[in-house]
């Protein structure tokens, strides 16, 4: 097998050599796992992003365990409801985090230099999360989730939505909620932290001209 | 092969950089994480309220809604609703798809009912005739085969018409006759002279059929329990669906009660809320608050939710995921350079110390790093 030059034409029957290609081209190790970061990151603000997506894991982990359970098992059982508190306020804590990452980037113009992907699936990430929140307040199995449920369903059944997608029904929100909008979630945000690791966070406006394209690389010494 | 010029190529930073390390950094930040949460799971829990309201009873954490419940509390409600559930008067009767055929019942914009589009394409997916599903059906089953007046009754009121299909539209659900017995029976159960417990209803006498019987057994199966199960079960399978239940309970006026009392009702910012003093989904503030908008007449606005629906579609979902290129939205920036003050440790530490003025309308800079800052010369 040749390695990868990144210069390798697509082809439908061999698709391999071309995704070797893109991928040495696009996601070199040193952007995917680096050690040194612009000096311009030094605010706080930077941070959010990382803390959004340590709350994500932690949701994760906590609503995995809560899941594995059963839907109703933290009403009676006290390691359970404990499990629930952490799912709660680690949701609480992505949203806030992900809130202020979201206005620093948009007060930053993060998507400047060829990162508008980067902001799109920024986007697609919160509204996945709106989604993936939501349809966990509809399978807590008491009282607040067939209220929330109840008073949703008039506007996706306005929009044609509850045609399919019924919030009263919790059985299928506890599908939506364990499989299908995290597993979407999931994936957006793979691919959006994936365009930070390969774009690099937007550099201060008016300092664009310090990001040197690859093939007008100075060669550095060896550190 | 040809080389491809891209518009944005694969760029590096050759400005000043500083130490940092990915896997530190992120594992550090799940373990702050983790341990706050925690720390917020152990001081404060979480919300799992019950049914709470003034004047009623104690209520156990994470109680739900149930037949049980609103006929212990409230049987005059249950009754009246159960009433109008057979007579087609209620919410749910009423609402067109995706629970019946009642014409005219969804919502429009510009002529456009999505709701009826959704029913074109999928059919009528979750059919209901609220005098058979709520009422008729589960005291056939539960009350009628161990009372011979029971049976009766639900055999007189089957007799004298009424459309008992599933999806079957408001207007068909009664038939003439069987609307004189229960407008008749309604007024009754209204009357001050009218008294309720949980399991008996006493009203003056008149011409009501076979209802009084119906109601009184309806009250019965929700006072022993079996209308929950009926409401939540299958006639097949298990069933996780709870949609029959809670269209039933929402029909009443306890359900809704009990929401405004706990602070969720859709006028107190509905779903946003959480119980107590626990944040709520704050991040539905967009959702919510439409709902509160004078302009929407949200008090008299038939086409409220779709209004709401479409606009959070271009508010809430398209506007900031194309804010970049949004002419206007996309200057805002500029106009509040709050990055000037993020960014003020760097440009400081630039010659002159202000940031470079370029508008990103303006051509691009050249991509070869100025001569103040070549990239040899940058600290490592």
């Amino acid at each position: 097998m040749a390695n990868a030059t990144g210069a390798e034409p697509f082809s439908l029957a061999r698709p391999s050599p071309w995704l070797r290609g893109y991928l040495v081209r696009n996601y070199p190790l040193r952007k995917l796992l680096p050690d040194r970061e612009p000096a311009y990151v030094s605010s706080v603000l930077y941070t959010m992003g990382v803390l959004t997506l340590a709350a994500l894991i932690v949701a994760v982990i906590s609503g995995a365990v809560i899941a594995l359970g059963g839907v109703s098992f933290w009403h009676t059982n006290s390691f359970g409801a404990f499990m629930n508190s952490i799912h709660f306020w680690s949701v609480q804590a992505m949203f806030l985090f992900m809130a202020v990452h979201f206005i620093t980037n948009f007060f930053t113009m993060g998507w400047r230099g060829g990162r508008g992907w980067t902001w799109i699936t920024g986007v697609l990430a919160f509204i996945l999360s709106i989604l993936t929140s939501f349809t966990g307040f509809l399978i807590m199995t008491n009282w607040d989730s067939q209220w929330v449920g109840q008073q949703a369903k008039d506007a996706f059944n306005a929009l044609g939505i509850g045609a399919i997608w019924n919030m009263m029904d919790a059985g299928q929100q506890i599908t939506m909620h364990v499989v299908f909008t995290t597993a979407l979630l999931l994936f957006i945000v793979s691919v959006h932290v994936g365009l930070i690791r390969r774009r690099g966070v937007a550099p201060p406006p008016g300092a664009e001209a310090l990001e040197v394209p690859e093939d007008q690389l100075t060669p550095q010494p060896t550190t | 092969m040809a080389t491809r010029t891209k518009r944005h190529p694969l760029r590096t930073w050759q400005g000043p950089e500083r130490p940092y390390d990915l896997i530190t950094e992120g594992t550090i930040a799940v373990i702050v994480v983790a341990l706050l949460c925690i720390l917020a799971a152990s001081l404060w829990g979480s919300p799992d309220g019950g049914l709470t309201y003034p004047g009623g009873p104690k209520s156990p954490a994470g109680q739900a809604f149930s037949a049980r419940y609103w006929d212990v509390n409230d049987p005059s409600d249950l009754a009246q609703t159960a009433v109008q559930e057979l007579a087609g008067g209620t919410t749910t009767a009423g609402y067109g798809p995706p629970f019946n055929q009642t014409a005219g019942a969804s919502q429009e914009i510009i002529g456009i009912r999505p709701a009826e589009i959704a029913k074109a394409i999928f059919g009528l997916t979750l059919p209901i005739n609220t005098a058979s599903d709520f009422v008729l059906a589960p005291v056939s089953q539960l009350a009628a085969p161990s009372s011979p007046v029971v049976a009766a009754a639900v055999s007189l009121y089957k007799a004298a018409g009424g459309d008992l299909s599933p999806g079957a539209p408001a207007g068909q659900v009664a038939s003439a006759q069987q609307m004189t017995w229960l407008n008749n029976y309604a007024k009754a159960l209204a009357a001050s002279s009218a008294k309720f417990t949980p399991t008996s209803i006493t009203v003056k006498a008149g011409n009501y059929g076979p209802v009084p019987v119906i109601i009184g057994a309806e009250l019965a199966i929700a006072n022993n329990g079996s209308l929950d199960g009926y409401l939540q079960g299958s006639q097949q399978q298990l069933s996780t669906n709870t949609t029959p239940g809670t269209m039933f309970f929402s029909d009443g006026t306890l359900w809704e009660t009990i929401a405004e009392a706990q602070g969720v009702g859709g006028d107190q910012w509905g779903v946003m809320n959480e119980l107590w003093n626990f944040p709520g989904q704050v991040w539905l503030w967009l959702y919510a608050g439409m709902y509160q908008i004078p302009a929407l007449n949200p008090s008299n606005n038939a086409n409220l939710d779709l209004d709401v629906g479409l606009l959070m579609i271009l508010f809430g979902f398209l506007l900031p995921m194309f804010a970049p290129w949004i002419p206007g939205i996309n200057r805002i920036p500029r106009w509040i350079p709050l990055y000037k003050i993020i960014y003020r440790k760097y440009y400081a530490s630039m010659p002159g110390g202000q940031p470079p003025a370029r508008a990103p309308s303006e051509p691009a800079p050249p991509t070869a790093p100025p001569s103040g800052a070549p990239p040899s010369a940058a600290p490592r």
